[in-house]
This record gives C-alpha cells, sequence and structure tokens, in this order.
C-alpha cells in the first residue's frame, strides 16, 4: 500500500493506452466492423460485469482461476467479463431470435487474472476483444464461414500473410469414444493431448497408473465379475445397516444413499486397462498429425484406419475445410492440428486459432463451434453457435511491426518560421492538407517571443 | 537512518519457536512484561521489537509499518500483496511445520481423491445448493480448487474451531492447517489423498523497499540472517575429539583421512597431547553431520583412539551466508526504481 505522500501506481499487469496506440486501435476496429457489417453481423453490447456463474458454466471452471471476481454491493457474486461469448448467447436466446441465423459482433474490454507463478503470469490482463457469433446453423459451412471471416478482417486490415490453424475437438472425442472408455478416462486423455503431441507419452503414462487408468494386474472376465459382486454385496450390507449407524458418523450434508449409490457408480465404471492403453496409443499419434490442410487430414484419418476405427469420423471436418475453400479461403493458409484441442468444456466440434504469419508465432485471437452453449446456461434447448474473437491489441501489435507508415503529428517551430504567428500560418496549411500539424510552443517563458 | 523494526508473533507455536531460536542464537527479546507490545534485543542495539498478530505481520510489513518478520509461510502466501514490496529473507526457520490441507468427513467413502470433490460440487450443484467449504485461508484456497477443477463452491469465512463446522452443520469440508491431522481424525474428517494445499514452517520476510534504501537496517537483518543461519546449521553438526597415536601429527591425519567422508566439514584438526613425557599421542577434532557420528567413532576406534567425546556446537559459519547473499539479489529492484516490479 503505497502511503499519502506517494502516487498510486497501476496495479501489475494494467496499462494505460496512449494515443498512438489508440488511434491504431480506433481505426483497426472500423475496418472490421465493416467487413463484419458486410457479412451480415450486426453489433451488440453486454455488461462488463455479470454474476461469476455466467462464466463458470460456459467455461466448466477452466476460466475459474482467472476471473476477477468479488461481491458487489448489492450481494450479487459477480467477475468482470473474461469472454463475450456466453453473454452474447444469452442476449440472442433472450431476444427468441434463436430460429433463423443470427449474426453479432462486438467488442471492448476483458479481464483475465494470470498467477505471476504461471507461464502467462506477465501477460496484460486487461485486453480488447472484437469478435463474432453466428448462432443457429449447424451445418458445415457455417463453420466455413466463420473461418473466411477470420481470414478477411487480417486481409482487410493489410495483415496479408494471415494463416489459420484448425483442429476438431468432435474427431477426437469421437474417436476415443469408439474404445468404449469411461467419460472420466476420455476426459483425461484429451486433457493430456498438449503432453502427447510433444511426445512425453511416458510421462501421462505414468500419471495414467498414478490415478488407476493402467495397471499391471491382468482382469480377466471372471475376476472382474466377481469382484463386481463381491463390491455389491458390500453395498447392500451398508446399505441395510446403514452407513451413519455402522460407522458411527455424520455424513453432514450428503445423505447415506446418496454416498453409497455413488461409491457403487464409481466402482462400476472402471475401466478395462487393455481398452485405455489402446485409446492412449491411437490419441498420441493423432495429436502428432499437423501440417497443410488435405495433408493432414489424410493422414489423420490413416492413424483412425489403423487403430480400427472408420474414417468417416473426421467427414465434418473435410466439408468445413471445403467450405471455407468456397468462401474464398485460399487453402495453403489453412493448417490442421490434430492435437489442438483446448476448451473442452464448451468447444464441441472444429476450433481455430489465427496467426498474423511472418515470423511472430502470437496468436491473434481464436474460436470455434460450441453447440451445446446454450444449455449449459440453462436455456432448455441447445442452438447450435459457433464464432471466433481477435485479441485486439495483439492485432494492432502484429500490424505496427508489418507497417511503416507512421501517423505522427510534424511540429512546426516557431524559431524555424521565423516567429510564433509564421508557425501558427504554416501548421494551418499543412492541416488543409491533411497533415497532422500542431505548434510546437516552449514550456518555459524563456525564448517565447511576441 | 533508523532502527530495524523486528515484527514477532505475539502469541502460539511460532511466539515459542522464534523465542527459542533467537536465545539459541544469542539474540535473546527482553520483554519489559508479558503485556507489553514492544521489547528489544539487548546484543544488537539497532533493532527494535514489536510483538504482533500473526495473521497482521505480512500485512504490517507490507505497508512498510515494520520492516521484517517472523510468520508462517502459509500466512505470507495468503495475505501478501502481489508484487508488493515484501521479500523472503529465509525460507525455512525449522519450526511451526504444518499443512493445509482439505479434509471431507470420513464416512464419504466415495471422495477420496480432489476429482471426486469436483464431481461432489457438480452434484451440489445440480440439487441448487453450492459446496460449503470453511477456511481462513481464502486466496491459497480459491486457486488450488480452481487448478483442481472444483469450482462451484461458496468459501465459508471462519477464524476458530474449523473442525467443528461439518458436524454443527454450517460447513460441508474444512481446509484447515495441521501438524500432524490428530484433531482432524478425532473430529470424524479425513484429508484427501491429493488434498494438500501448500506445506509450511515458519520463516522470515522483509519489506525490500526499506531494506534496500537504509544500509543500518540492512546491515542489522544481515547480523540476524547470519546468527539464525550459522545456528541453524550448527543444530546439524557435532563436534568429536578423539586421542589416536601415530609418529607425527601428519601421519595422524593421514589415517583419519582415510575415510575422506569422516574427515570433517574442513579436514580434521590434530595437535599433540602433553604428558609431561614423550608421548605419540595426538588429538584429531572433526566437525561432523550428526548423522555421520556413530560412523565417525567407529572410524576412530578402528584407528586405536581413546577419550573419544562428541559435542554440540553453537555456530557453524560458511565463507558466505546464503541468505544474506540471496536477499542482496532480491533487493535490486527496489534500489533501481520505485516502480512496481
Amino acid at each position: 500500500m503505497a502511503s499519502q505522500n506517494e502516487p498510486v501506481r497501476r496495479l501489475p499487469n494494467m496499462q494505460d493506452v496512449g494515443p498512438s496506440e489508440l488511434a491504431a486501435r480506433d481505426a483497426a476496429t472500423t475496418i472490421l466492423r465493416d467487413v463484419f457489417g458486410l457479412r451480415g453481423y450486426d453489433r451488440a453490447e453486454t455488461p462488463i460485469l455479470e454474476q461469476t456463474e455466467l462464466y463458470i458454466r460456459k467455461s466448466g471452471g477452466a476460466l475459474s482461476s482467472r476471473l476477477y471476481d468479488f461481491s458487489e454491493p448489492g450481494g450479487f457474486d459477480v467477475s468482470l467479463r473474461p469472454e463475450f461469448t456466453s453473454a452474447i448467447l444469452r442476449h440472442a436466446a433472450d431476444n427468441g431470435s434463436t430460429q433463423g441465423s443470427v449474426r453479432l459482433m462486438y467488442d471492448g474490454p476483458v479481464f483475465r487474472y494470470a498467477d505471476p507463478a504461471d507461464e502467462d503470469g506477465d501477460k496484460t490482463r486487461q485486453f480488447t476483444q472484437l469478435g463474432a457469433e453466428l448462432i443457429g446453423p449447424p451445418a458445415p459451412s457455417a463453420d466455413g464461414e466463420v473461418i473466411a471471416t477470420a481470414i478477411e478482417g487480417l486481409e482487410a486490415l493489410g495483415l496479408n500473410n494471415a494463416r489459420v490453424v484448425v483442429g476438431h475437438v468432435g474427431v477426437v472425442m469421437a474417436a476415443l469414444t469408439e474404445f468404449g472408455i469411461s467419460e472420466r478416462a476420455k476426459l483425461f486423455l484429451v486433457t493430456s493431448i498438449d503432453d502427447l503431441k510433444n511426445g512425453n507419452i511416458d510421462a501421462v503414462t505414468e500419471k495414467a497408473s498414478a490415478l488407476g487408468f493402467i495397471t499391471d494386474v491382468v482382469i480377466d472376465d471372471a475376476q472382474a465379475a466377481a469382484d463386481r459382486e463381491r463390491i455389491a454385496s458390500t453395498i447392500e450390507q451398508v446399505m441395510s445397516e446403514g452407513i451413519g449407524v455402522s460407522l458411527g458418523q455424520n455424513t453432514g450434508s450428503r445423505t447415506p444413499e446418496e454416498i453409497v449409490a455413488r461409491l457403487a457408480r464409481k466402482l462400476s465404471q472402471a475401466d478395462n486397462p487393455a481398452d485405455f492403453k489402446r485409446a492412449l496409443d491411437m490419441l498420441s499419434k493423432l495429436s502428432q498429425v499437423s501440417g497443410p490442410a488435405a495433408e493432414a487430414a489424410e493422414t489423420g484419418s490413416k492413424v483412425l484406419v489403423d487403430s480400427g476405427i472408420s474414417a468417416d469420423l473426421i467427414s465434418n471436418l473435410t466439408e468445413v475445410l471445403a467450405s471455407a475453400e468456397m468462401e474464398g479461403v485460399d487453402t495453403s493458409r489453412v493448417n490442421v492440428d490434430f492435437g489442438l484441442a483446448r476448451g473442452l468444456a464448451y468447444y464441441t466440434g472444429m476450433l481455430f486459432d489465427i496467426y498474423a504469419g511472418g515470423t511472430d508465432e502470437e496468436t491473434l485471437g481464436g474460436g470455434g463451434r460450441y453447440d451445446g452453449l446454450t444449455r449449459a446456461l440453462g436455456y432448455d434447448r441447445n442452438v447450435p453457435a459457433l464464432g471466433f474473437a481477435y485479441n485486439l491489441d495483439a492485432v494492432v501489435d502484429a500490424l505496427a511491426a508489418t507497417s511503416e507508415s507512421s501517423d505522427e503529428v510534424t511540429l512546426v517551430s516557431p524559431s524555424e518560421s521565423g516567429s510564433v504567428n509564421a508557425a501558427i500560418e504554416q501548421a494551418r496549411k499543412l492541416r488543409s492538407s491533411g497533415t497532422r500539424a500542431a505548434v510546437e510552443f516552449q514550456n518555459s517563458n524563456e525564448g517565447q517571443g511576441a | 537512518m533508523s532502527n530495524l523494526r523486528f515484527a514477532l508473533p505475539s502469541t502460539g507455536a511460532l511466539y515459542d519457536g522464534t523465542s527459542k531460536l533467537l536465545t539459541d542464537c544469542g539474540l535473546s527479546v527482553r520483554r519489559a512484561n508479558s503485556r507489553r507490545y514492544t521489547a528489544d534485543i539487548p546484543s544488537l542495539p539497532g533493532v527494535d521489537v514489536l510483538f504482533q498478530r500473526q495473521s497482521d505481520i505480512t500485512i504490517e510489513i507490507d505497508g512498510g509499518s515494520a520492516d521484517i518478520g517472523v510468520v508462517g509461510l502459509d500466512r505470507y502466501l495468503e495475505s501478501r500483496l502481489e508484487r508488493g514490496d515484501t521479500v523472503l529473507l529465509h525460507d525455512g526457520l525449522g519450526f511451526g511445520e504444518a499443512k493445509l490441507v482439505i479434509a471431507v468427513p470420513d464416512s464419504w467413502l466415495d471422495v477420496t481423491s480432489m476429482a471426486d470433490l469436483a464431481e461432489i460440487a457438480l452434484e451440489f450443484r445440480a440439487k441448487g445448493r453450492d459446496l460449503r467449504i470453511a477456511s481462513k485461508y481464502q486466496r491459497l484456497l480459491k486457486r488450488f480448487l480452481n487448478t483442481n477443477g472444483v469450482n462451484y463452491v461458496s468459501m465459508i469465512h471462519v477464524s476458530g474451531g474449523l473442525e467443528a463446522a461439518p458436524i454443527m452443520g454450517y460447513a460441508d469440508i474444512i481446509a484447515d492447517i495441521t501438524a500432524t491431522g490428530t484433531t482432524l481424525r478425532e473430529n470424524g474428517l479425513r484429508i484427501l489423498v491429493d488434498g494438500t494445499v501448500i506445506e509450511s514452517q515458519s520463516v522470515i520476510v522483509g519489506n525490500g523497499r526499506a531494506l534496500a534504501n537504509d544500509p543500518e537496517k540492512l546491515a542489522n537483518a544481515r547480523q540476524i540472517l547470519e546468527k539464525i543461519e550459522a545456528s541453524l546449521r550448527a543444530k546439524k553438526y557435532q563436534r568429536v575429539t578423539g586421542d589416536i597415536q601415530g609418529e607425527s601429527e601428519d601421519e595422524v591425519a593421514r589415517q583419519v583421512m582415510s575415510r575422506r567422508e569422516l574427515g570433517g566439514l574442513d579436514g580434521p584438526t590434530i595437535s599433540s597431547v602433553h604428558t609431561g613425557q614423550d608421548s605419540n599421542w595426538y588429538t584429531a577434532q572433526v566437525l561432523v553431520r550428526k548423522s555421520d557420528l556413530s560412523a565417525v567413532v567407529s572410524h576412530f576406534r578402528d584407528l586405536g583412539g581413546i577419550g573419544i567425546a562428541a559435542n554440540d556446537v553453537q555456530y557453524v559459519y560458511r565463507d558466505r551466508c546464503e541468505s544474506y547473499d540471496r536477499l542482496v539479489e532480491n533487493l535490486k529492484p527496489f534500489a533501481e526504481s520505485g516502480d512496481l516490479r
């Protein structure tokens, strides 16, 4: 805390935005709104402050450690918004406009805390997002439109080397389902995908052993049946004697029946280690498939077929890629990466990251399809939806790195012009021809003529 | 230039541990009576001692009303300002060891891990209520729960008697600091296998800005760190002496060093025993780790040693004071600029 005689400083990783950066951002915003507008997107604005629950429901909690959450004076648990999608989707649902296709765009500040100890701990915690949501259509052609819009926006700004990397959570999940493993096992595997992609299959195997997915003990069917019987009789006994009575304990706010029922469920869902191991091997191979779209899709289907899975699983991905091409996307700009699988709690199909191209590998934004989100937000049915957002600050930085034109103010010095009046006159002339110009006044009285 | 304000815990296990540590270091605190909140250290006139509540010490140091202090690592991490002025001066004083753990009613047979807890939180949510967790550590806990996928929780802030919360019904589970886990067990609670939020012990923290800009305070802090470091190191060592026969000092030294690992921290000291007649007895002296004590005694016996004795030592100094060197490194950002790092 600063004492009374010290200036109050900005919070860590929060920044002021100066005139030139702001001008560049405003200019980019205008251009992007025009590009999206031409494709039929209308603007919407939602509150910066929302109930924390909105964001936890959306991300399944993945964002919760990054939320700026607190109690507001009215007693609600609230957060500064970390993203727009959930609020925009709610806006569309509340206005009953989820029958046909709804196209909405938005821009504004978002807030994400990052612990200093984390990998991205030095990132700016407030940044500007500009994005678009397409609500309603389930067809792969909608996915193609969204990818095309993301690239068009960057091209309109002059980032002519923009690229996208496309992944597909739907393909990965469907492939894992083929192995008959539990939801818990699938979730474990997909959240390990970054390690698998980097070839750390040993580390993942070790962790899987620690969690009991893989055991050295060979379980045959007879033994498994015997185990199940033993568990069932134990549970029956506990049920009939009463867990609270038999253990002489308080079960808190859960009833003994709830506890026993969940215990039974947990034990019966144990995975077959052999199935799990096959699923792990398949995902390890699939996650390492990336490259130019057509080739990577081909290699991906081969991995599936080799694992005894139908290559039809990736048909949605190939249709998405084809429709992006129809929308005018140069296919050399599109890479496929089967190891790209983040945001599992809400992405259901394709997802993508956007890059400026060139040597700078920082992502400029991303998006994807999230067909289950409206139901997760509490509405009575699922509405297909997809969208993407740019990190506008990163886009503006990428522009500054490529553009050579400067928009500096020409300062007219009275000493060079002969007098203050002459300088004023010269600056007026410059302005009338469209050049930014101002008189360079001296800050002290010394040397100030007239 | 002014006195170093040294904040110490006013009560509890950390008070006892700190008093003993400082006494062992020759830095006994003189307190006029137990109700006084200020005291001094006669052997360090440039230091003022302030007795504070443990939960306030980090905040006092962050705010600049104390310069350094003894506090539990758990309290420090819970209440310090992110990129504020506090820095860690010593990361383990060897007392006040405890873990912050998450514990559930023992009767929840189906809940053994954080993954189970994440599912339970969702089940509670589906029934329209939140899983309630009672704790004094909101900040550390929130981060730990979130990173383990436990998102739907209500934090119940309780300052004492946490263990009773699930039985009394104002919370479902608790997160509390425990040294042995006994109190939790006796209250029908069980620690989750991966439910350790943080392992803590007592540490010394200080205000980096104050220390970086006042050489006198820094010099006093250094004296305290030097004494503590040397005293803590000394607890691991003993000095062993024994009389060994040999032809010369060098020859006895060679015998002792025949097992290099038992030759002491800096090699043996050999001196002749003066018996009044011609004598070939020498006294060998080595400073060894306590864990090596019996091996050294056997080694001396094998060399025909007699009069073997072992003594505790009060201080063991090395060529540098590690915690002071680290402090100097940590103070650099404060000396260079007044901005938040």
